[in-house]
């Protein structure tokens, strides 16, 4: 099944943090975070969201971070998946829901700082964020938060890589393969793919979470239906079917595009589009099936380069997106 | 759910089709499967046009028929693929024309499709792991709320709900232990993909998938097995093999043999219903309906 709505459950995970952040941030003076204070006019009901006061404890906002991305997937995982909407029916509706959700959160009225976002942020758990000039590498607050990305990232890894070895891991394979034929074993399906829905949901929601106070803000645009597809582009890349080679495609592709964008910005749709046509052709297994692309190339052409071959599409097709 | 092995003589002889539950007190205790009145229509055409099927307590049934007789959807309105539009289906004791295909593969029906359909990218032996008969398959059926209340005591304590939980997670995708690993083992070395337990299934050869599939079928352990052309596209050798292996499975389990191949229908000897037009033409022995005149018709006349 591919989502597209990855990127929505990212912004929902980073909001949790903002409301968090901002609750700790800087207020104007009738005690409204100045992000927020900012985009209210002064005459109208200068009121603080009544679900402001929820996210001032860092645990219950880590907590709706992964909650409330994982209610959301829980809602159109069991929704969809009951009704066996699957293959590009599933791309499609998430694609919509993203859309939808990206208008709804730049509205000023939702009190989430319109198309602003949520940013000021001063202090988490304590800590500064801002870099301090005074103090050495190891104290700055960032870099513990990057340490803290790190070590979360090798968790989330460990926790995908003991559910796709265990039992349940064995069941989203055969779903993957064919579905109809293990509902007549008797599995029922729809709930095995709305967990793993629910999962990657939960996941997302944790990584918008140490995005926010290590960027400083966060604003509808990370729910734009592109940025949603860039991870599509990231899985892609990096190799389908396997979790380094998400990683792998993730940071191959931001450096990419950090690169593209400080560079020749006007032509980075280019070289996405690119990736999108040139990595399905030669590369179906991504950057994790290189080795073997290019070991096979080299065995038919007896060590001397000619081209490549083109791999026949229906083996594209039939790959993997889980 | 009935215990439908108190008739566990042989019942074969009766005509099912002249009995069923107009006629009889106790017909549902004579047959495993029993389809009432079942049509099938698709956009004005009648598919599927049965007045009565019944199939008794381990009984060998071959559905024969020529293309586009109703064999197949026969097997869909049976396994809740395809909904009847008219007409009842009753299995072991109970009515399942409402249910859903999951629901009915969980009573008990196991099916083999025309195409043998196994888990590709999981080796032979996941995919028997997979196929294994799995308690935690029951949750939430009226067995499963039968059972928890037994073991819920008066104080309303529902711990019962957390053992089951456990053992679901712990049954998921199927349990290898020692006694299901001898299961497994048994009957890979039946159908001879023993030394093949580590192979993905993509890398079998046509007929080792159709035996894998017919493993995965008789594994299930379930009440009704299935089996929708187990010969097609099959070598001679692996047709007969075929053959022996659904002999072995003849008389401890109730099956339903689609097939048109005329030579293996010969080899499994057992009663045959002939289909066409989705109606149900004769029903005996296979010399019975070859003889039969209106079969000789469907086949050669036209």
């Amino acid at each position: 099944m591919l989502s597209l709505c990855q990127f929505l459950f990212f912004a929902i995970g980073g909001y949790a943090m903002g409301l968090y952040l901002i609750n700790h941030g800087p207020h104007s003076a009738d005690g409204i975070p100045e992000c927020l204070s900012y985009v209210m006019s002064a005459v109208a009901n200068r009121t603080p969201p009544w679900f402001l006061p929820i996210f001032h404890s860092f645990p219950i906002a880590v907590l709706m971070g992964m909650l409330l991305p994982g209610l959301l997937a829980l809602f159109i995982g069991v929704t969809t998946f009951r009704s066996r909407v699957k293959g590009v029916y599933f791309s499609i509706l998430t694609q919509a829901i993203t859309v939808a959700a990206w208008l709804i959160f730049q509205k000023n009225d939702l009190k989430l700082g319109g198309t602003n976002g949520l940013t000021k942020f001063d202090t988490i758990l304590g800590y500064k964020i801002a870099s301090d000039a005074s103090a050495g590498a190891f104290e700055q607050t960032r870099f513990w938060l990057y340490m803290a990305s790190v070590v979360t990232l090798l968790l989330v890894i460990l926790i995908a890589k003991l559910l796709t070895t265990s039992g349940f891991g064995r069941v989203l394979v055969a779903v993957r393969d064919d579905e109809t034929r293990l509902r007549f074993v008797g599995y029922q399906t729809w709930a095995y793919k709305a967990t793993a829905f629910v999962v990657a949901a939960a996941f997302a929601g944790i990584g918008g979470m140490l995005y926010v106070p290590q960027k400083g803000i966060i604003t509808p645009q990370q729910i734009a239906p592109l940025a949603s597809i860039l991870v599509v582009a990231w899985v892609a890349v990096g190799g389908r079917g396997s979790l380094w080679g998400a990683v792998i495609g993730a940071i191959f592709v931001s450096l990419l595009y950090d690169f593209m964008t400080s560079v020749a910005s006007d032509y980075w749709y280019f070289v996405l589009g690119g990736l999108f046509i040139i990595v399905p052709l030669f590369f179906p297994g991504g950057v994790m099936s290189m080795p073997k692309v290019i070991n096979g190339f080299r065995a038919r052409n007896g060590g001397k380069g000619q081209g490549f071959e083109v791999i026949p599409v229906a083996k594209i097709a039939k790959g993997s997106t889980t | 759910m009935t215990d439908i092995s108190v008739f566990s003589d042989d019942i074969h002889q009766y005509d099912y089709a002249d009995e069923g539950p107009k006629n009889s007190q106790h017909w549902w205790r004579r047959y495993v499967l029993f389809l009432e009145g079942v049509t099938a229509v698709f956009d004005g055409f009648k598919a599927l046009d049965i007045d009565a099927l019944g199939i008794g307590h381990n009984e060998l049934r071959v559905v024969v028929g020529p293309n586009g007789a109703g064999k197949t959807t026969m097997c869909d309105v049976i396994s809740g693929l395809t909904k009847p539009t008219t007409g009842r289906v009753f299995f072991a004791g109970e009515e399942i024309t409402h249910l859903t295909d999951t629901q009915i593969a969980q009573r008990g029906v196991g099916r083999k499709f025309q195409i043998p359909n196994v888990f590709d990218s999981l080796s032979v032996w996941d995919n028997m792991l997979l196929a294994l008969p799995n308690p935690c398959l029951q949750i939430g059926t009226d067995d499963w709320m039968t059972e928890r209340r037994k073991n819920t005591n008066a104080n309303g304590v529902a711990t019962i709900g957390l053992i089951k939980l456990a053992t679901m997670l712990r049954y998921m995708g199927g349990r290898a232990n020692s006694e299901n690993r001898d299961k497994i083992e048994t009957i890979l070395k039946r159908v001879h993909l023993f030394d093949q337990i580590n192979t993905p299934a993509r890398s079998l050869s046509h007929g080792q998938r159709q035996w894998l599939a017919i493993s995965k079928l008789v594994i299930a352990e379930p009440k009704l097995l299935l089996v929708d052309e187990p010969a097609a596209g099959l070598t001679d050798r692996e047709t007969e093999m075929t053959a022996e292996l659904l002999l072995e499975l003849k008389g401890s389990h109730t099956i339903i043999v689609i097939e048109h191949d005329m030579e293996f229908v010969r080899r499994l000897n057992s009663r045959v219903t002939v289909l066409n037009e989705g109606k149900r033409l004769a029903e005996g022995s296979l010399d019975e309906v070859s003889s039969n005149e209106d079969v000789i018709e469907a086949y050669l006349g036209r």
